[in-house]
């Protein structure tokens, strides 16, 4: 998507928001169908499991139908949709333990004509990479997974995390060192330390 | 730029979500620092790996009928649900009136007018019940086609796009608008699902042409 079409779609999404926060149900609709997978996936990278992580992408959507109408428009509505998740997940993240290994989280992406050798190094190293940034504390970890995978600018981050965009990039920093010491130790270094 | 500076800003370089001026300057150090270029490179490789992390998480089942189901539980938008202060007397002049009905009217002629209406809701569920009435002539194609498997995917045209170019990519893709434009400007366009065409393919076709499609994702 090119910065014109982004631009263009949190301005659809704006309006959205606006609409829901006139009781429109098929306006939050919308919004929920968008937003449903990426909120999910950042939840399940913060909280470590797929069970808590569908009742807590619920638990956002329904704050995004409370809060609509405080939605001011000055953050991009991913970035408020994002920072209310980060809230709930953080909040998760308090009042449990740490998060088990949950293997039901993970679904084969292995093409079918990649061969069983091949799809267990992709298995083992997917999982090796799962299990290092499981390690990182919870807010590098979300620092990681909100630049590499929603793709947000380490401005958005900070509006996410309500956090200066100097202790982003030191999260970042951090999570950078620790990730390169702990794929180092399982045999990954050599690729992405 | 210092190496320092450029160290930290790098992993925001290697996701494509650096702007301007710190772009431009980070370019610059990068062309004369070795140490630099292969940390973006170790950088680009851990971001490949996180999307790919990320990707693989099964995305469970829509629960937006639950979230629904909550909102409506809720209350919200009409808190508490207090009758409006416009609605209060007539609430209150209705009970009344209901209490003045059982007191004056006798008991066996009260069951007689119940019964009356259970009959009648029973006739009116029974009529609802039915189905669709045949229709009364039919087409001369023939029976309606029968449908296969389908999905159902969202799609977002850019502004402006020509009709006739909305039509052809939606015929490339066998898709059908079955509703929308939405409050976001989306349509629901089904797909015939066949070994010829997975939906993952479609999806990445569609996002091949910017110039067409600004939106496309799987309707959960």
């Amino acid at each position: 998507m090119t910065h014109g079409q982004e631009m263009e779609h949190a301005k659809l999404e704006a309006l959205c928001i606006r609409r829901i926060a006139g009781g429109d149900k098929a306006a939050f609709s919308d919004l929920y169908r968008a937003y449903q997978a990426p909120v999910f996936r950042f939840l399940v990278r913060m909280v470590g499991a797929t069970g808590p992580a569908e009742e807590l992408t619920n638990d956002v959507m329904l704050a995004v139908w409370r809060g609509a109408g405080s939605y001011r428009g000055d953050a991009k509505p991913s970035t408020w949709i994002f920072g209310i998740a980060h809230h709930k997940a953080l909040n998760a993240l308090r009042q449990r333990r740490p998060p088990t290994v949950d293997v039901d989280t993970l679904s084969d992406t292995a093409g079918p004509d990649e061969g069983p050798e091949r799809r267990l190094s992709l298995e083992e190293s997917r999982e090796r990479i799962r299990r290092a940034l499981a390690a990182l504390p919870a807010e590098q970890r979300e620092v990681v997974q909100l630049t590499f995978y929603h793709g947000l600018s380490y401005a958005e981050i900070s509006s996410v995390a309500g956090c200066p965009v100097n202790t982003v990039k030191t999260r970042m920093f951090h999570a950078r060192k620790k990730l390169q010491k702990l794929l180092g130790a399982m045999g990954l270094g050599s690729e992405t330390a | 730029m210092r190496h320092e500076e450029a160290v930290r800003l790098l992993p925001w370089y290697a996701s494509a979500t650096l702007g301007g001026d710190e772009r431009r300057e980070l370019e610059g150090h990068l062309s004369g620092c070795a140490e630099c270029a292969g940390e973006l490179r170790a950088l680009r490789v851990l971001g490949a790996d996180v999307h790919k992390l990320s990707e693989s998480v099964a995305v469970p089942p829509s629960t937006l009928a639950e979230v629904l189901r909550r909102i409506e539980d809720d209350g919200q938008r009409s808190p508490a649900a207090p009758a409006p202060p416009w609605l209060q007397p007539l609430k209150e002049r209705a009970l009344a009136a209901w209490q003045a009905w059982r007191e004056s009217v006798p008991a066996p002629v009260r069951f007689a007018l119940v019964a009356q209406l259970v009959v009648i809701g029973g006739l009116a569920a029974l009529l609802t019940l039915r189905g669709p009435e045949r229709p009364a002539f039919e087409t001369a194609a023939g029976p309606p086609e029968a449908r296969g498997a389908r999905v159902a995917i969202l799609v977002g045209f850019v502004d402006g796009v020509p009709e006739a170019v909305m039509r052809e990519t939606l015929l490339r893709i066998r898709g059908e608008i079955v509703a929308g434009p939405s409050a976001l400007g989306l349509y629901t366009v089904e797909v015939p699902l066949d070994p010829a065409q997975q939906p993952e393919k479609v999806l990445e076709a569609l996002r091949s042409e910017r110039e067409v499609i600004r939106f496309a994702a799987p309707k959960y």
